[in-house]
């Protein structure tokens, strides 16, 4: 299957799912602007807080790379007129009208996670951590399985090379700087964002897109994509020249386009309900056909109490 | 107390309009009192306006204050105010069945007016002059992308 055939599949998995959840009828949809004015409206000028307590985990596509768990999620948030602040979000609002908001924006590259433990894309505290490091700080090229054939040769026998390879460099945590838009639909929310790193570590850019709806008055159903280019999806997830011994070891991935399906629930009312949510996400590829990946997903799911101090 | 005026109604990026809508709660709220105006025929403690609103760039209401009393007999009576100054005392007439005068409010809270009797602690009529907090509103970031 070649390159363009496999974007094709994903694009085609984006359209099944938007046709699934546009056949499902929507309860509230539309409705919910009768019930009340404006139901996401925050005051401007405060602070709110809450935390996530619960189970959950996040898988690692990395070689070696465990699982990153989801125990406690803190969440906080600041609007003023303009600026807001929500998690390791920021941005400035252009333009708010009742459908549309386009903001300039701020947010992290989510790739670090996989590489760091206490990437701050991580959010949480592990009570049973200890310190210690769970993501695979520097995954060696191929893990302990062989790889397919066109990356068998790339398959590192550790005993023999150790004094050669030379260690990967860490992947480290980025941000990224750029604008992004939401639009109300009548059939849900509409998000695009476009964004470059701008902390010195790659320059690389990336897209997100996300279509939510409501399907029943407390399930959402979310579909969406990130797409990575080639530098930056080169920087997290390829192997450079000066990383393996022998140059004709090295990764250098394509640009990649990685769809994901969320669903996810509130159950009771605020300042105390309970929240579900599960995520796949299928990887382009580009990166699962990296040598220190061997997952060609990664799947987060989250159940707990949802608890508003604020 | 509080009064919400929401930003998120705008339906462009101008700050101007969101002071005009701001301005517009402010006269809303003062006009709706300011039309129970001071009738001589009944006895009683009159304020106009009868509240403001502060706001985060304008947090003290810097108000002048038309206060009108009409009593039912000429009495020798003066206006109190609290908590607006230590002294209390704002104005006092002698033997009169009307009065006005005015009254300069820095503040930013509620202020009782309130008419007694001269030299007793009685208290003929009172009136609160409100104080309100506007609590701008805008609609929050959506973010689907978001897995939190």
């Amino acid at each position: 299957m070649n390159y363009y055939c496999r974007k094709r599949c994903c694009f085609k998995l984006i359209l099944i799912t938007l046709v699934v959840l546009f056949t499902v009828p929507a309860s509230r949809a539309g409705q919910t602007s009768m019930e009340a004015p404006c139901p996401d409206c925050v005051d401007v000028g405060t602070w709110s807080f809450g935390l996530n307590i619960g189970l959950g985990i996040r898988t690692n596509p990395l070689h070696d790379g465990k699982d990153i768990p989801l125990i406690l999620l803190p969440q906080f948030s600041y609007y003023g007129e303009r600026f807001f602040l929500e998690n390791l979000d920021a941005g400035f609002t252009l333009l708010e009208t009742p459908k549309t908001q386009i903001n300039m924006l701020l947010t992290p590259s989510y790739d670090g996670v996989f590489f760091n433990r206490w990437d701050p894309g991580n959010v949480l505290f592990d009570f049973n951590a200890g310190g210690g490091v769970s993501a695979s700080e520097n995954p060696q090229p191929g893990g302990d399985e062989l790889g397919t054939d066109e990356y068998e040769q790339q398959t590192v026998d550790e005993e023999s090379s150790q004094g050669d390879v030379p260690e990967l460099k860490t992947r480290r945590f980025s941000y990224m700087g750029g604008f992004e838009v939401s639009h109300e639909v009548p059939l849900g929310t509409l998000q695009l964002s476009f964004t470059r790193e701008f902390t010195g570590r790659h320059s690389g850019s990336e897209a997100r897109f996300a279509f939510q709806r409501e399907l029943s008055g407390r399930v959402l159903g979310t579909v969406g994509f990130t797409w990575k280019d080639q530098v930056l999806t080169d920087y997290y997830y390829g192997v450079h020249k000066d990383e393996v011994a022998d140059t004709r070891d090295h990764y250098k991935p394509a640009d990649s386009f990685n769809p994901f399906v969320r669903l996810s629930a509130t159950i009771g009312q605020r300042p105390r309900n309970w929240r579900f949510s599960v995520e796949y996400q299928k990887l382009d590829k580009a990166i699962s056909n990296s040598p220190l990946v061997d997952k060609n997903h990664v799947i987060s799911a989250f159940i707990g109490k949802q608890i508003k101090f604020r | 107390m509080t009064i919400r005026c929401g930003l998120h109604a705008l339906s462009n990026n101008v700050p101007l309009i969101g002071l005009g809508l701001l301005m517009s709660c402010v006269l809303w709220v003062n006009s709706s009192y300011a039309n129970e105006g001071p009738n001589e025929s009944v006895s009683g403690l009159f304020l106009n306006p009868k509240s403001c609103v502060i706001t985060k760039r304008h947090p003290y209401c810097d108000q002048k204050i038309s206060v009108f009393w009409s009593l039912e007999k000429p009495l020798n009576v003066c206006l109190f105010l609290t908590p607006q100054n230590k002294q209390g005392l704002a104005a006092c007439s002698s033997d009169r069945i009307i009065h006005n005068t005015t009254v300069w409010l820095n503040t930013q809270e509620d202020v009782a007016f309130e008419l007694r009797v001269n030299n007793s602690d009685d208290v003929l009529y009172s009136e609160l002059f409100k104080v309100y907090r506007a609590v701008l509103t805008r609609r929050k970031r959506r973010n689907p992308w978001s897995f939190y």
